[in-house]
């Protein structure tokens, strides 16, 4: 099966990405005699078989269920197991716009990483388009390889295993895009330049965190000869969504009025009750042992009638309430990813006399 | 050392130069884009940078520069990047006042010299030159302002320009810079998002809802391909389409035939289209014409109808002044299971109403609401920095995942559940349901 080729049905020996939550997914291969267990309980994978992609999947005691979902780039950068410093959708879908990722496109990827942006690649370059990708990580190349192959996107790509700072790409006339993904991209540049296809308009983007790295690879472009240097930054964040109270300034002061109202009303009550039950008594000196006991009188009337009813705040109730659809931005998010340096490379310079360097 | 074990497939079917009567975008020296059509023999014109003759530049391949050195003439450039070209330094700016009388060449003289440049006498550089050696504040410059002087006088004078490749991100730039309503202000940034959300892929078949004139379609169109798998179907408002930017997106005839269009007036699957096919032997030329063009758009319509109601469509797209819902309660039957659904829009409201009817909906996954951002740096010598201005607000997307809420439910759609917005955050399932899972055949309920 082809990684990002939308299908309908599951099958035997699918890539299924089994979604707990928006946090919470795992992919899975389908193995009719295995059984996929979580916190909800067990789900067969010999029920997933058939079942329609998108589904929701009761575990086997019914305590929860998960949806089962068909992988697309977007959901593996978000899953993959063996995660290095990876692109995420911002960066990754920015850099494929600038560069012209479309279908037939021949591009370079140094390094493949986890091969999170190779899988994003590949998917915009099929089914005629190839991606060269290069890692010097022996390791990471190995995982990499195995995956592309399970994944069947083996076909679009060559990886290679390979110190591209020390040996060079070993490439020419054979790329209209390179993306760039190292400590000291300017080392790459003159080898990159070799591997573009010198009849086409030719794009590069360099990725690096830090601004001293932007600007020696700003100069190392330059001195090559690429145009059009441009750097960016992209990011994006979230709004969640969520019902909050918004009631009215009104609605505060009405309630706190009838409270208000309520208490005046208790002290009438207390006081017209007070005489009858004292007699006429005639004003006493003011010891310690009186005060006290009329405090807490009087704190007992702030806050219940005589007959012992409620006197403090009401609630509002849910229509006073009315509640509001809002959005608010997460209490933290990325605020730095990398910096995207661009540059073309221009076809290179024909015969024919009218071309004249001024 | 080994080098590279596979090679191409097919190399890219898009043509690398300018063809005779293509439609293609000019960068012009003050960094506007115009798009003109190369008809061979005619002459281009660019206003107050000059003209050249088509013929200057068919044929050649895109992204070179030109410079019209003589009257209705351009000949191919080599230009260097301007990080090249600007020098770090000491000097500061303590000597420069700001003086109108800078200049001691009067105006009638840059007249004279604008002319006779335009007429190919003198060198545009010649003139920008003459202009900096006249202006009295121009040595006391530092190197980066006396760059910054020559920009600026470049981009009003200099003849220079640049056939621009027609690829995805100049298109949009050249749309979002003359007109961004048209395109509802879509940038570049969320329109990349859009497309990766979207999954789209050489053999997608997408739904597409467009009032940006094009400005998605067009994104969409170009990841597709010329695969005959891929499909794209185009809803539009009343007799026919106004997609009018896909005139300017050099899609091949193989990339056009994967588009369909369809109205909102026809989706109807209780009314499809209707032709009643005549004999056209007997019918006068007028009335047979007539005839076959009233069948063709029959056979258009009725391809586009089976194709919707045929259904399990890989995503769905809306770029539309219309409330998001109401497209969903339309569509949304029709978007298979596990495919993505995005909705892009300027402002973020129909969004938050649209994001709470997805979730108090059982056909939708995770609706997320995302904000996009992005700036761009100057970087030179020593004077690195983000641009002075930029666009405020990229615009905002919704996302989800079509989900069937139970394995029997397949691509029906579900009376949505408006009572409460909180989602279910145990996923416990009501007793009635718990009882049918319960007495389904389920094996291996033991962990192996």
């Amino acid at each position: 099966m082809a990684f990002f080729r939308a299908k309908d049905t599951i099958e035997e020996g699918d890539l299924v990405v089994v979604c707990l939550s928006r946090d919470n997914m795992v992919p899975i291969t389908v193995n009719a005699s295995v059984v996929y267990n979580n916190k909800f309980g067990n789900f067969a994978h010999a029920n997933m078989i058939g079942m329609q992609y998108g589904s929701k999947m009761y575990s086997h005691n019914g305590r929860g269920y998960v949806h089962l979902l068909f992988p697309t780039p977007e959901l593996w950068t978000l899953i993959v197991p063996h995660r290095t410093q990876i692109l995420y959708l911002p960066d990754i879908s920015f850099i494929s716009a600038y560069l012209d990722l479309v279908p037939g496109r021949r591009v370079l990827e140094c390094g493949t990483g986890s091969g999170s942006f190779s899988h994003s690649i590949a998917r915009s370059i099929a089914p005629n388009g190839h991606l060269y990708s290069f890692e010097y990580h022996e390791k990471r190349y190995e995982i990499a390889k195995a995956e592309f192959e399970q994944h069947g996107i083996a076909d679009l790509i060559t990886l290679q295993h390979r110190d591209v700072l020390k040996d060079g790409f070993a490439l020419s006339n054979a790329v209209q895009a390179v993306f760039l993904d190292l400590p000291a991209p300017w080392d790459a540049i003159a080898s990159a330049k070799e591997a573009f296809d010198r009849l086409e308009v030719g794009r590069l983007c360099s990725f690096s965190p830090c601004i001293e790295q932007v600007q020696r690879t700003c100069q190392a472009l330059a001195d090559h000869g690429f145009t059009d240097i441009r750097m960016f930054e992209v990011l994006i964040r979230d709004h969640d969504l969520r019902s909050m109270p918004h009631p009215t300034i009104q609605s505060a002061i009405a309630r706190h009025r009838s409270q208000i109202e309520a208490k005046a009303l208790a002290q009438q009550q207390r006081a017209a009750s007070a005489p009858q039950a004292n007699g006429h008594t005639e004003p006493t000196t003011n010891t310690g042992e009186e005060t006290k006991k009329r405090k807490a009188t009087d704190a007992l009337a702030e806050t219940t009638t005589p007959d012992g009813h409620d006197l403090s705040l009401r609630p509002l109730t849910d229509a006073e309430l009315h509640y509001t659809l809002m959005t608010k931005t997460e209490e933290e998010c990325r605020g730095h990813t990398s910096y995207l340096t661009f540059a073309t490379l221009i076809p290179a310079a024909d015969t024919s006399p009218s071309m004249m360097a001024v | 050392m080994a080098t590279n074990p596979a090679t191409p497939v097919d190399p890219s079917p898009t043509p690398a130069g300018v063809c005779a009567g293509q439609q293609v975008i000019i960068r012009m020296p003050s960094g506007n884009y115009k798009p003109v059509k190369a008809t061979p023999g005619a002459k281009i014109d660019l206003g107050k940078f000059g003209s050249f003759l088509a013929d200057d530049i068919i044929g050649r391949p895109f992204g070179h520069t030109y410079e019209i050195y003589t009257k209705g003439r351009a000949r191919p450039l080599r230009v260097e990047s301007e990080y090249a070209t600007v020098k770090e330094t000491e000097a500061t700016n303590r000597e420069i006042m700001d003086d109108p009388q800078a200049q001691r060449l009067t105006h009638d003289e840059i007249q004279r010299l604008k002319e006779s440049s335009l007429a190919g006498e003198v060198d545009h550089d010649a003139l920008i030159a003459k202009m900096a050696e006249n202006n009295a504040s121009f040595e006391k410059k530092t190197e980066f302002s006396k760059a910054k002087y020559i920009k600026r006088k470049k981009s009003k004078y200099s003849k220079v320009f640049t056939v621009v490749d027609p690829t995805l991100h100049n298109l949009w730039h050249f749309f979002f810079t003359r007109n961004s309503t048209k395109i509802r202000d879509i940038r570049i940034d969320t329109l990349a998002q859009l497309l990766a959300m979207l999954n789209v892929n050489a053999y997608s078949r997408l739904l597409v809802v467009d009032d940006t004139h094009g400005m998605v379609l067009s994104a969409v169109l170009s990841r597709l391909g010329a695969n005959p798998q891929g499909q794209v179907l185009a809803l539009h408002e009343g007799d026919s389409a106004n997609f009018d930017l896909l005139k300017l997106m050099p899609l091949s005839a193989t990339v056009s035939e994967r588009l369909l269009y369809l109205s909102w007036s026809r989706i109807n699957p209780d009314a499809p289209v209707q032709f009643d096919d005549k004999d056209t032997t007997e019918m006068s030329e007028l009335d047979r014409r007539g005839h076959e063009r009233r069948k063709a758009t029959f056979l258009r319509v009725q391809a586009a109808q089976t194709a919707l109601w045929q259904g399990a469509w890989d995503g769905l797209v809306i770029a539309s002044q219309y409330q998001p819902e109401s497209i969903l309660r339309e569509l949304v039957p029709y978007i298979g299971g596990s495919r993505p659904i995005v909705v892009y829009s300027p402002s973020k409201e129909p969004l938050v109403t649209t994001a709470a009817f997805m979730k108090t909906n059982p056909d939708y996954l995770f609706p997320q609401i995302t904000e996009s951002w992005m700036r761009e740096y100057q970087v030179l010598p020593g004077r690195t920095h983000p641009l002075m201005t930029m666009n405020a607000g990229g615009g905002y997307l919704l996302s989800a995942t079509r989900v069937y809420d139970s394995p029997e439910e397949v691509p029906i759609f579900s009376t949505p559940r408006l009572a409460t917005i909180k989602p279910n955050k145990t996923g416990r399932l009501p007793a009635k349901r718990l009882k049918a899972a319960q007495s389904a055949d389920i094996n291996g309920s033991s962990i192996s």
